[in-house]
């Protein structure tokens, strides 16, 4: 009876109980949403960082390292020689998963690995083929629709530096394929052959044979001298492929980390101890336990947004109460005239607090579905917050 | 309850079998698509090494090396169906030493992928300033930079197969004891042929004074030969500035067994034989041979350079 009266009170001033409600809502709205956000944040960062179990990488900021590996976080941290990888290989202890990301293709990072990478991460293929050879390319889900690129296309990458008059140039990808989509950061990044990136970054290049176009060339110990130009190719075919080569020694080419994946925890143990006061600074790192001390920073954020909720909830819960005081104040006749027909206070009581139940559930139902829903569509940009 | 349908009992048993056959043929073990069921598959850049693989691996592999019979594997080039073959395979050795040109390009996996040639990676012979020369389809190319028919050296084969026998162990550990015999097997017949080789050779070293082309440098290293490297195929006959070039050697060396990938025409041999120059047929066995094995055929080639040798002690 009294749920029946409260309910048909509040219909009879649709007005005033919406905006009740929607005072509740709001004021309850943001604890719900930053509580919640913080969690799936938090969720977030570690899920990557526990599915990553080692990363090695130069000497210097261990959180830059990590998000490095982990998000492709575009300036990366220094570099390490690919002979890491070689190393950690050779002690048995693990599988080594190399990354080199230091450019971009359509504004997305460019990761040159090794086909390591896709069976570690345990990614497919959506559509198209795997990297085959130098010059490929495959794309992460996202990338591949937010450039509009299909197997088969081409990609160039992004000049990596206008002003460097004699830097290497932008060389053209060939897309093979679409990675199955994965909802992480390898949906937004471009995958290409560890080669392949050295060759972005000028380690290696292809031109036209110097002894073909120019039979009088003069042979020398450095190479050949000639007055003749030279083209260097700037998308690698099937017919200028060998041409491309690198200059230096192998061992020392560049990876910005290196990914460890141990055979167990006892492999885990070792590999890490190899990595402690190295003479090369190397450093072996548990990306769970950087990321958790990097969310261990969120908690003060955390803490002010709770407090600052807790006022605002506080001052609109004294609102809240100020405007039933004044509504119960206002509706004093109409209460003695149920009590003159008999209802005893208790049902008037009753019928106030079914009221006051009605408004607060109703906001905190629509704070909840605001909030949490918002939290879950939004679980994209969180992602990438998180990176 | 066959037992009421024994019209249709074989009919059962086969649809059971051809499902059990078919959902192990279908079993993949990652997104990425690799089978999971029967024997591991093996790919090698080389033939001798698809050899050490069968050899030691057995039934327990499956050994692949898909570069056609016609062709040279160093310079193939597989296409992108064939690589992905190599990408899907449980194991890929590579002979190293710059060998298959192809795996420079090539994107293949490095958890799953050895160089073989890294035991001995300071034996490896560097050539430098080497001359660009073609001969047949193969189009121009030279022997510049590493040299790598490492597999001539009986002892080197004996460290690669060695490397293989390590990486399959890996693969298959519950059956290490009968890799590591099946190893000592081979290593025994590659110890027998390089004692062989080197009693062959004894202290007549420069008896060998040419080669034919320079894809013996292990093996000249390995035996002490003192041999110059031509550029002549065995089936081209040389112009008179080569042959020139090989009398002005002849005047220079006491030695008269010259080594050659194959035998050769009759003009060549003619033309030899008239300079008191023997033909030792050293194969490289660098492609699967028509008939025979890797050891077989380096058998031969010990025997070859035997008959080379006892035809020279005979004069």
């Amino acid at each position: 009876m009294a749920l029946r009266l409260a309910w048909a009170y509040l219909r009879s001033s649709p007005g005033r109980t919406l905006i009740l409600v929607l005072c509740i809502a709001a004021t309850l709205t943001l604890p719900i949403a930053g509580a919640r956000f913080f969690v799936v944040l938090e969720r977030e960062m570690l899920a990557r960082a526990d599915g990553t179990p080692v990363v090695i990488g130069s000497p210097g900021s261990p959180a830059d390292l990590v998000l490095h590996a982990l998000y492709f976080a575009p300036s990366p941290p220094g570099e390490l020689p690919v002979s890491a990888a070689d190393e950690v290989r050779d002690s048995g202890l693990a599988r080594p998963v190399p990354v080199y990301a230091r450019f971009t293709a359509g504004g997305r990072p460019i990761v040159g690995t090794t086909l390591d990478y896709f069976d570690f991460r345990n990614i497919g293929l959506d559509r198209g083929a795997q990297l085959a050879r130098l010059g490929d390319c495959v794309l992460g889900w996202e990338a591949a629709r937010r450039l509009g690129v299909e197997p088969g296309d081409t990609l160039a990458s992004d000049p990596h530096d206008i002003f460097d008059l004699g830097g290497t140039f932008p060389i053209r990808l060939r897309v093979r394929g679409v990675l199955q989509r994965t909802r992480s950061p390898d949906d937004h990044a471009v995958f290409v052959d560890l080669s392949t990136a050295w060759i972005i970054a000028g380690i290696g290049h292809g031109h036209d044979d110097i002894a073909e176009i120019d039979p009088d060339a003069e042979r020398t110990d450095q190479g050949y001298r000639s007055g003749a130009q030279v083209r260097t190719h700037t998308m690698i075919t099937d017919e200028n492929i060998e041409s491309f080569h690198f200059h230096g020694d192998p061992d020392t080419f560049p990876l910005t980390a290196l990914i460890a994946v141990p055979n167990d925890d006892r492999a885990r143990a070792l590999l890490l101890a190899r990595f402690v006061s190295r003479a090369d600074g190397l450093q072996a790192l548990r990306p769970s336990l950087v990321v958790a001390d990097l969310v261990e920073m969120l908690v003060p954020v955390r803490r002010a947004l709770g407090g600052y909720s807790a006022v605002t909830a506080g001052v609109a819960l004294a609102l809240f109460w100020m405007i039933v005081a004044l509504t119960l104040r206002l509706r004093r006749s109409e209460f003695e005239t149920l009590h003159d027909l008999g209802c005893p206070r208790s049902t008037t009581a009753a019928i106030i607090a079914c009221e006051i139940a009605m408004v607060l559930g109703l906001g905190l139902l629509i704070a909840g579905v605001v909030s949490l829903g918002g939290v879950e569509l939004s679980r994209g940009w969180i992602r990438t917050m998180a990176a | 309850m066959f037992a009421n349908l024994p019209a249709a009992r074989p009919a059962v048993f086969l649809a059971l079998a051809a499902a059990l056959l078919l959902g192990a043929c279908a079993e993949r073990d990652d997104a990425n698509g690799r089978e999971s069921s029967g024997p591991h598959s093996v790919y090698t850049d080389a033939y001798h090494l698809h050899y050490f693989a069968e050899r030691i691996g057995g039934d327990k592999i499956r050994a692949a090396f898909p570069a056609p019979d016609g062709l040279n594997p160093s310079r193939w080039r597989p296409g992108d169906d064939i690589i992905e073959r190599y990408q899907n395979a449980d194991l890929i050795l590579r002979s190293g030493a710059s060998y298959a040109i192809w795996t420079r390009f090539a994107s293949l996996p490095l958890a799953r992928t050895h160089d073989t040639s890294r035991a001995y990676a300071d034996r490896i012979i560097v050539i430098e300033n080497a001359i660009t020369h073609s001969h047949g389809p193969d189009g121009m190319h030279s022997h510049d930079g590493e040299s790598p028919y490492t597999w001539l050296d009986p002892t080197l084969a004996i460290k690669q197969a060695r490397a293989v026998k390590t990486v399959l162990i890996g693969l298959l550990p519950e059956s290490e004891a009968e890799l590591r015999a099946r190893f000592e097997s081979l290593e025994t017949e590659l110890s027998d042929l390089d004692r062989e080789i080197a009693s062959i050779v004894g202290d007549r070293a420069d008896a060998v004074f040419a080669t034919s082309h320079p894809v013996y440098h292990y093996f000249v290293r390995r035996y002490g030969l003192d041999a110059v490297d031509f550029h002549w195929e065995p089936d081209e006959m040389p112009d008179a500035e080569e042959w020139a070039a090989l009398d002005r050697l002849l005047d220079e060396r006491s030695g008269r067994i010259m080594l050659w990938e194959d035998e050769v025409i009759p003009e060549i041999a003619s033309a030899l034989g008239e300079r008191g120059v023997i033909v030792a047929v050293v194969r490289i066995i660098d492609r699967r041979p028509p008939s025979g094995d890797f050891m077989s055929i380096m058998r031969e080639n010990a025997d070859s350079l035997r008959n080379a040798y006892d035809t020279l002690g005979s004069r």
